[in-house]
């Protein structure tokens, strides 16, 4: 007797679809779930958080010692130097990232884009305290000969080592975006008699904009919220610095740092690293909520716009 | 399975200590941490860990939430340690300094921010400050001392969580400017320089010498151990805690302290001797 392959109700294929769902539902409940206790407990921080520290001074001001004797809260110099270390390794990652993804999509031959894609992704497999590391013991003293005045902690080597680390993220993004490009309008522009390098520039680049820019914008969330190279390498400075050779504090480290033992669960600095977290939370959502944006309202299929 | 935590300032002597103890006993483990003063009493009275190291006293507060947690727990002197004030190798401007311009420049508002405005004549650059962090007891003190009131700091310096980051900091900028405990500068000589301190008879350098006989005083404190009274009951931890105290002896001048003058080591011992009776008493 053969099983028939799609069952319409009862039979063993139909308990088995049963059970399937309910894993796979319990799955889903498990991560909402998740999701839902981290939003309540950030939640829960800021609003005790702020109970006790008025928005005002939590966001326009320019010093953060919240375990001084005389606690300041003004956030702005974390905001600065996420930002800093965000759009410095945007500016690293965006050419290396865009480049890498037209290379492996137009330009590389079978066996050579197969080595590219084997070093982008070994690039992007490396753990974030191994590029800490590097920050640290390669980038800053490389740096330091170029700059002698670079500290010993300085955000301008987390931002390249940053920009590195998201520049995969960047070429994988960024080639599917080229990927969704209606080959069509690839064939039309080569027919036309430009060259590969007219086509890509004038015609496929600009129709794959919007996931271009989505990827790099899903590449600078993956920046706002890297933790490890910024506290292993970056410092922590309580003031906004102006130089990119100084050290920086940025809201992720703050928040790593405060944890190593400083906060006594319950204290108001307890709710400030919720307050900060959920700042990051809220920095963070909002990329990647503006990079699904951008790729939702792309056009696909075969369709011209 | 010992647990210890707290002080940075007394991490290189722990260090020191659990080698030796692993040497000589074999059997006993150590993990060791330092999550600073601060964090080793409340892990302390959260019974998360055996014995906390300090470089400083327990506070009142933190003795008040001890004892609401009825976690019982005994201090023992092991060691004395000297707070250095380091700036970078490079800089040749300050050899000494008064315990009153540093408390100038530390103060909570300091107006000190350029060499110049520390002292005059001079250069008018920005001067860094690398610190540790809250947490720790090498803060607590360095702020009694210096500026009068436990915590009271200028907020504006670069915290980090250990000394290390601090010896870095400050030989990574020439115009910077730090303190630390002494054993950790002399493990981080490179690009450092130790400057001495004034405190009204004259400048003192610190050193091992220096700390042993007060002269670097009022930067000289002692470290202590806080050994959980419950925990005193597990041979391996009273083991590890007389040993610490016997070995420092010899240790703590190698890696940067001064041994404990011979009477209060023996008070020392004493103490701890006690306890580990009671604690037998109580446990059987």
């Amino acid at each position: 007797m053969t099983r028939p392959l799609f069952s319409a109700g009862g039979g063993p294929g139909a308990r088995a679809d049963r059970v399937a769902r309910r894993a796979f539902l319990a799955c889903a409940a498990l991560a909402g779930g998740t999701a839902a206790a981290v939003l309540g407990v950030l939640a829960v921080g800021a609003v005790q958080f702020f109970a006790q520290v008025p928005a005002g001074s939590f966001f326009a001001g320019t010093t953060w010692a919240p375990f001084a004797e005389d606690p300041r809260f003004g956030v702005l110099p974390l905001v600065a130097a996420t930002a800093q270390i965000t759009l410095g390794a945007a500016l690293v990652a965006a050419p290396l990232g865009l480049l890498s993804a037209v290379y492996l999509h137009h330009y590389a031959g079978r066996r050579a884009g197969a080595a590219a894609e084997a070093a982008v992704a070994a690039l992007a497999s490396v753990p974030t305290v191994v590029f800490g590391y590097a920050a640290l013991n390669a980038a800053t003293p490389l740096l330091r000969l170029a700059w002698p005045d670079a500290e010993a902690f300085n955000g301008a080597s987390a931002t390249l080592v940053v920009g590195l680390m998201i520049a995969p993220t960047v070429a994988f993004l960024g080639r599917e975006a080229l990927a969704a490009v209606p080959p069509a309008f690839f064939h039309a522009g080569m027919a036309l008699g430009a060259s590969r390098g007219r086509v890509v520039a004038f015609v496929v680049a600009p129709a794959a904009a919007r996931g271009l820019a989505a990827a790099i914008l899903l590449a600078m969330a993956r920046a706002a919220g890297e933790t490890m190279i910024v506290t292993m390498a970056a410092g922590s400075h309580a003031g906004i610095a102006w130089s990119p050779l100084q050290g920086v504090r940025t809201l992720t480290a703050f928040v790593a740092q405060a944890n190593l033992g400083d906060v006594a669960p319950g204290s108001l600095d307890s709710h400030a690293v919720l307050g900060v977290a959920a700042l990051l939370f809220a920095v963070t959502y909002a990329m990647h909520a503006a990079g699904r944006a951008l790729l939702a309202g792309r056009p696909t299929g075969t369709s011209l716009p | 399975m010992v647990e210890v935590d707290g002080s940075n300032s007394i991490f290189p002597l722990a260090e020191a200590v659990a080698s030796a103890f692993a040497a000589e006993d074999g059997e006993g483990r150590i993990a060791l941490r330092s999550s600073g003063t601060g964090g080793g009493f409340r892990r302390l009275c959260d019974r998360e860990t055996d014995i906390a190291t300090a470089s400083r006293p327990m506070s009142a507060r933190e003795e008040a939430r001890c004892r609401k947690r009825g976690v019982r727990h005994l201090s023992i002197p092991v060691a004395r340690d000297g707070v250095a004030i380091v700036a970078h190798s490079q800089n040749a401007l300050v050899a000494c300094l008064g315990l009153a311009e540093l408390g100038r420049l530390w103060a909570p508002g300091s107006e000190v921010s350029t060499w110049r405005a520390l002292r005059p004549g001079l250069p008018a650059q920005a001067i860094r400050l690398y610190a540790p962090g809250s947490d720790s007891g090498t803060f607590d003190f360095f702020t009694r001392v210096v500026v009068g009131r436990a915590k009271a700091s200028r907020a504006d310096y670069d915290p980090s969580g250990d000394h290390e980051t601090v010896a870095r900091s400050v030989a990574g900028n020439p115009w910077a400017m730090g303190y630390m405990g002494y054993a950790h500068y002399a493990a981080n000589r490179d690009g450092l320089r130790a400057l001495q301190v004034d405190a009204g008879a004259g400048c003192v350098a610190p050193s091992p010498a220096s700390f042993a006989d007060g002269s670097y005083s009022p930067l000289v404190r002692e470290l202590h151990l806080y050994v959980a009274e419950d925990a005193l009951r597990r041979p391996a931890v009273s083991r590890f805690a007389g040993f610490f105290l016997a070995a420092s002896s010899a240790l703590a001048p190698e890696v940067g302290y001064a041994a404990l003058p011979a009477g209060q080591h023996a008070r020392s011992r004493a103490l701890l001797e006690n306890a580990v009776q009671a604690a037998e008493r109580g446990g059987s």
